[in-house]
């Protein structure tokens, strides 16, 4: 990581733990978090045999902020901490956000410092949240991010919001092992990583958001230019000193740079919400430019009050297209039905599956979740593969369908 | 001959009678229309000019078997000088949804405009605004019925005046013009010295009773506007209840609209 903010991160960690004196009339902090039991049952055997049939967690995440100059400055922080007890992989500290937000007198906000920012509309796939690298150890949903160091700009104006970001360091992915699910077919070799740019990981990516509220329209655009999150992988013999005995196949991760646009957009009718995302880029791999085009596009429609109930249903589609290799959501559609129950318990659940109109292999996931009472919640996940076609990426982890209870404690 | 000339001049006038009792009904309907109408009217007009306003809330819901559940937020709304009023709600308990935010614009005329943020996904949702007769937070309370109320959101009609325990109330029938309503129509009771509402029946589509709203510990802030404490829905189909309970109202904080976008709303928490 890039030194300069890592002297940031601490000097913002100072700021928190000893504020000083001239803050110190306004200094308190609100500070909360939870705490995490995860199991997860994998009723298939591996593919490896060192594969886990069974493996269970703990995480803690805590969070706080405090407000400055009238609620025109905060520093905010958010940390998770995970620890798994079978699969080392999956074990994580990251400081998801830790960062100073000052908003100026003519209302230019700057925040300095790691961040996790949203971007897009749709449910199965996020194609335009490009900014932080997703933690795949932690769900293979793509929905969990870790932590981006960056220096930000924003504008809000009457014609729309307006940021800029630049982003300082790079993380790579967290890599699973041979003991883990949801592997690789070969050992990933982390010592053997990558990176196109000449200053690897201090490299500095580039970002532009726009994004505006025109009546039933939600409208985003966006540009980056820097590290793909997600890296190729080059088979190779492992070398002396790696983790894998030597002269082994090993994959060696190679992080290339691109440049990318993509556009989101949400219509919010009176019975249907419909959303798009698309993305156009060109990627530099072994000395070739590399267009690509992946989109994501569908609705969703939400039956209130069914059976005489106070019961929702929501019913989904979403149609995904991607011309990259290195993704399984080429010609995909999926389809997802969504009950919430409205009661005091927040009880809800969500039925979703994937199609490969091409090899017709199938995903099938289901989550539910329930709140016990204040402090206490517990939910639940199913994930199911079937009809996995050899041609499909999903093949190599065909046998990791699971079942994955949580249970979470708030303080 | 003549006996059918007499018989048509006889049907004739009869149709002229019925008409005219017709009219005369249809002028105190009028009139009724008209008088229900003012009275919104007037209870909307002295609440104009509040600006903005920021209060904490509690909300407990309550099962027919009595177990108890609690909710807190607070909540900040911004007056528009043309339109319905922008809020946000900001949840602290239960603590699974804390840092959750709620942002609404309420429109007079065309459907209000929805966000919520999630916090752990620092994700700004924008909803359908269709679900007006959806619980609020799984209490007894609709989307439709803690969201800013509008006069054109009814259509109304004065029933009568109602004395009790010694306070006189107008009552008016108003029914939602929006058809996606969970309601056929609602009974106010405005009290006719300041126009506040003090209880609210609500009917259900099929014209049934439905639920009943008190409310209570009006308080007058400014000099001018006044604030109940204490909402009490009851259902009477259920039997469950949900009491809302407001405190710490702070008038005029210099709100502006830059407080209330899917910006601010990230920060909200």
């Amino acid at each position: 990581m890039v030194k300069s903010l890592t002297t940031i991160v601490a000097l913002m960690a100072t700021v928190f733990l000893a504020p000083p004196t001239a803050l110190a009339t306004q200094w308190n902090p609100n500070i909360d978090g939870h705490l995490q039991w995860q199991g997860r049952h994998f009723p298939q055997a591996g593919l490896r045999p060192e594969q886990v049939d069974n493996s269970h967690s703990l995480s803690l995440n805590l969070q706080g902020y405090q407000d400055f100059f009238d609620g025109r400055s905060r520093l905010a922080f958010d940390v998770i901490a995970r620890q798994d007890f079978n699969d080392d992989a999956r074990d994580l500290f990251d400081v998801q956000e830790l960062y100073w937000w000052y908003q100026t007198e003519n209302d230019l906000e700057i925040t300095i410092g790691n961040r996790i920012v949203f971007w897009g509309v749709t449910e199965t796939r996020h194609l335009v949240n490009i900014i932080n690298q997703s933690d795949q150890q932690s769900n293979i949903d793509q929905e969990d991010r870790l932590g981006q160091p960056m220096v930000s700009l924003l504008t809000v104006q009457s014609w729309g919001n307006l940021e800029a970001f630049a982003l300082i360091g790079f993380k790579p992915q967290e890599y699973s092992q041979r003991h883990s699910r949801f592997a690789p077919p070969l050992p990933v070799e982390p010592s053997l990583t990558r990176y196109q740019a000449s200053r690897d990981d201090d490299h500095i990516d580039w970002a532009l958001r726009y994004s505006h509220v025109i009546d039933i329209w939600d409208i985003g655009a966006s540009y980056f230019k820097g590290t793909n999150r997600d890296p190729r992988y080059i088979v190779q013999a492992a070398p002396k000193g790696s983790v894998s005995e030597a002269g082994t196949l090993v994959l060696a991760p190679y992080y290339s740079q691109l440049e990318q646009v993509g556009i989101d957009l949400q219509a919010t009718t009176e019975y249907w919400l419909w959303k798009l995302e698309a993305i156009a880029g060109q990627e530099k791999y072994q000395g070739r430019n590399e267009n690509y085009r992946a989109l994501v596009a569908g609705g969703e429609n939400t039956l209130y009050g069914i059976f005489n109930s106070v019961a929702d249903l929501g019913l989904l589609f979403e149609y995904q297209y991607d011309n990259r290799s290195y993704t399984s959501a080429d010609n995909d559609l999926a389809i997802g039905a969504r009950l919430a129950l409205n009661n005091a318990a927040d009880t809800s659940a969500l039925l979703a599956m994937t199609v490969d109109l091409d090899n017709h292999s199938q995903f099938i996931s289901f989550e539910a979740s329930h709140r016990l009472n204040d402090v206490w919640s517990i939910a639940s996940e199913v994930r199911v593969l079937t009809n996995t076609s050899p041609q499909d990426l999903s093949f190599a982890i065909r046998n990791d369908d699971y079942i994955e209870l949580t249970v979470n404690r708030y303080f | 001959m003549r006996h059918l000339v007499k018989t048509i001049t006889l049907s004739l006038i009869a149709t002229s009678l019925i008409t005219l009792t017709t009219q005369v009904q249809a002028l105190t309907d009028e009139a009724a229309i008209a008088k229900g109408l003012a009275i919104a009217t007037e209870a909307d007009v002295r609440d104009n000019g509040f600006g903005d306003v920021k209060s904490n809330l509690t909300m407990i819901l309550r099962n027919k078997h009595g177990e108890e559940s609690k909710r807190s937020m607070r909540n900040k709304t911004l007056e528009q000088p043309n339109d319905g009023d922008k809020a946000l709600i900001t949840f602290d308990n239960p603590r699974d949804v804390k840092g959750t935010s709620f942002l609404s614009y309420t429109h007079r005329a065309s459907n209000d405009e929805q966000w919520l943020f999630l916090p752990a996904l620092k994700r700004v949702k924008r909803i359908a605004s269709s679900n007006k007769s959806g619980p609020f937070m799984g209490s007894e309370f609709a989307y439709e019925d803690i969201s800013s109320q509008e006069i054109e959101k009814y259509t109304y009609r004065y029933l009568k005046n109602e004395t009790i325990d010694n306070v006189e109330f107008f009552v008016i029938e108003r029914d939602p013009v929006d058809p996606r309503s969970g309601y056929s129509k609602q009974h106010v009771w405005i009290d006719t010295q300041e126009y506040r509402a003090f209880k609210i029946d609500f009917y259900d589509r099929k014209q049934d009773l439905l639920k009943t709203l008190n409310l209570s510990d009006y308080h007058q802030h400014l000099n001018q506007f006044w604030r109940a404490n204490v909402w009490a829905m009851h259902n009477h189909q259920t039997g469950k209840s949900t009491e809302l309970v407001f405190s710490d109202w702070t008038f005029r904080n210099g709100y502006a609209d830059k407080d209330f976008t899917t910006t601010s709303l990230k920060r909200a928490r």
